[in-house]
């Protein structure tokens, strides 16, 4: 998942970009409102991490900017001013969720975990798929009880694809998600780890459990419980 | 009370002055009368060689005492004997003057039965004229030759009182109407004062109420609901003015703290996320030393925080004092600029410079922080122009009055 960061502190930016990257999130990060509006407009983010006191265009003009756009990006306010009326004025003006600093990690990355979820019509943090389990606060994945070890990139594939389940995801979009612009890629990595997914996942003789269309791109198969 | 105290002060003073004049306006006036009398009876004496009389009868006498019931008189002689007395006047009752001479003199006396009256007293000389005849007896008395000459009686005394009742009935009426006057004017002037001052005191009154209901949660303006008078109006403007020195020195406050409160919040957040990160898995020796260093940072800037935030308390409290300098505003600019050309240089910006010259200000030490701010904004200005406006060519510094 694909998370764009906008905070002008640069310790915490830096802090928060490292831990959420090792949590397997795709995160991309600016100091300057600005510019962070100007990536918030031109990408497909699961979750903005916003703050509210930037300098440039300040984190309130820019949540009102993307809602009067329709973008429907969640976004998380991570400022200092913790009093009611802020938090208020921030959920009222389209705000998903509100933390105050200084906050618990652990805690962020639960919230941008259920944030993720919900954008995705998805409640439970377990999903289903057949006989393949996703528990997506641990980011581990069991075929019946035999856990399956994957990568921090294959799993942010597979999970892409649960929360998506029964769409059709192209390269595209999964590549968006999945990788942010620091990341190092190819044209056809996305290609190259739903492969090596499909090695780990299916068994012989039983259809993949990714399915490819043709030209469109990926999706789960597979009775799902929600 | 003051207003009281004052206008009662007033109205004695102006009350006792009109009673003293009318009092003496009627005595000059009973005096007049007393000596016209006087002098009219002393008109009345008749003087012989060795005599005086009064050619008034007794029963004249018994018609004035009855018509001029208030008027007492005597007259006697040097020698004490009474010439003439009014009826009710016991011989030597009215004697009461220890000298008496040509001159009038006045005073009061009491008489039997506790009467006061006002009394004149002067002493007169009759006359008489004789015929001096020439010659002598055993000659033979000749009128040729004879003259006349005025001789002086023997002096007479005279005193004319006057019942002084009827003046003093009078006096004591003119001092009931002063009183009541005193004391329905000075009624009047206190409750004229008073309404006066409520008429002022009312507009101040609500200005007071209004003051008072001001509070660090509410300093709006006063806005008197009625017109208020021309002489509280400047109050009002006064009071206005400070509530709104007040009301921006508590947003000034407020954003203070607010600042701070961001500063430091935002540092504790970035040191606590660095370390619950950096706790969260098993790192290398480097890594979790570039992350304590990374702390130490953080530590340091929130120490300079703090010692500024000091600094600023000790300059309020007025135990630093600023040496202010002058700074040339276009030479901090391209101060400035210049550690920022090698970037623009990288991305192909050039600057353009529209930056007048002499432009000076007199500030504190604190103009370092506007040097960091601008430097700060010049570099997101590159950056920013360079990553939006992949086009852009130059970057334009202004600085106008």
């Amino acid at each position: 998942m694909r998370i764009l960061i906008i905070e002008d502190y640069a310790s915490l930016r830096n802090a928060l970009v490292k831990g959420l990257r090792e949590a397997g999130f795709a995160v991309d990060s600016t100091g300057d409102g600005e510019e962070g509006l100007w990536y918030a407009m031109g990408n497909d983010y699961d979750v903005i991490i916003l703050d509210l006191m930037l300098p440039g265009v300040d984190g309130l003009t820019i949540l009102q900017k993307l809602r009067k756009r329709r973008q429907k990006t969640h976004i998380l306010i991570l400022t200092v001013k913790g009093e009611l009326e802020d938090k208020l004025k921030g959920l009222e003006l389209g705000a998903d969720d509100y933390m105050v600093k200084p906050f618990a990690f652990e805690e962020l990355v639960a919230r941008v975990k259920a944030l993720i979820r919900r954008g995705y019509g998805s409640k439970n943090p377990v999903i289903e798929i057949g006989d393949i389990r996703i528990d997506t606060n641990s980011r581990r994945v069991w075929r019946r009880e035999s856990e399956i070890h994957l990568t921090a990139r294959e799993y942010a594939i597979l999970e892409y694809l649960a929360l998506r389940r029964g769409e059709i995801a192209s390269r595209t979009e999964i590549w968006e998600h999945i990788y942010d612009w620091a990341s190092d890629n190819t044209s056809n990595v996305v290609d190259v780890y739903t492969a090596l997914l499909r090695r780990k996942l299916d068994r012989k003789g039983e259809p993949s459990i990714i399915e490819t269309v043709r030209g469109r791109g990926y999706s789960l198969t597979g009775e799902h419980d929600d | 009370m003051t207003i009281f105290l004052y206008t009662a002060f007033v109205v004695l003073v102006f009350g006792v002055a009109v009673y003293l004049s009318v009092r003496s306006s009627l005595l000059r006036e009973l005096d007049s009368s007393l000596e016209s009398v006087a002098r009219a009876l002393s008109q009345s004496v008749d003087a012989e060689p060795g005599e005086v009389e009064v050619d008034i009868d007794s029963e004249a006498v018994a018609l004035i005492s009855s018509k001029e019931k208030e008027l007492f008189f005597e007259m006697w002689v040097s020698g004490g004997t009474s010439l003439i007395r009014s009826p009710s006047v016991s011989e030597g009752g009215l004697r009461c003057f220890t000298k008496l001479n040509t001159a009038a003199r006045f005073r009061f006396l009491k008489l039997g039965g506790n009467l006061k009256v006002r009394a004149v007293g002067f002493k007169f000389t009759p006359t008489y004229r004789v015929i001096e005849l020439t010659g002598s007896r055993s000659n033979g008395v000749s009128l040729e030759g004879a003259r006349t000459a005025t001789r002086n009686a023997e002096p007479v005394m005279i005193v004319v009182a006057r019942d002084f009742s009827p003046i003093a009935r009078r006096l004591q009426r003119v001092l009931i109407t002063l009183l009541v006057g005193g004391i329905l004017t000075l009624c009047a002037s206190v409750f004229g004062a008073f309404m006066t001052a409520r008429y002022i005191a009312r507009p101040l009154d609500r200005i007071s109420e209004e003051v008072r209901a001001r509070t660090v949660e509410n300093l709006a303006p006063i806005e008197p609901t009625e017109p208020v008078p021309e002489e509280i109006e400047p109050l009002v403007a006064t009071v206005n003015q400070l509530l709104g020195e007040v009301r921006e020195t508590l947003q000034r406050e407020k954003r203070f703290s607010s600042d701070v409160a961001h500063e430091l919040k935002t540092r504790l957040a970035g040191l606590r996320t660095l370390i619950e990160v950096t706790i969260t898995s098993q790192r290398g020796a480097g890594e979790y030393r570039r992350a304590l260093t990374e702390c130490v940072i953080i530590a340091r800037r929130m120490e300079k925080i703090v010692d500024r935030l000091l600094c600023l308390a000790r300059i309020e409290a007025g135990n630093i004092s600023l040496e202010k300098r002058t700074i040339q505003l276009d030479e901090l600019l391209q101060a400035c600029w210049k550690p920022l050309e090698p970037l623009a240089r990288q991305r192909s910006l050039s600057v353009e410079w529209s930056v007048a010259e002499g432009i000076a200000l007199t500030t504190d030490p604190f103009w370092l922080a506007w040097r960091s701010a601008i430097s700060s904004k010049t570099q997101s200005l590159i950056v920013m122009r360079g990553a939006l406006h992949p086009s852009a060519r130059s970057v334009r510094m202004a600085l106008s009055l």
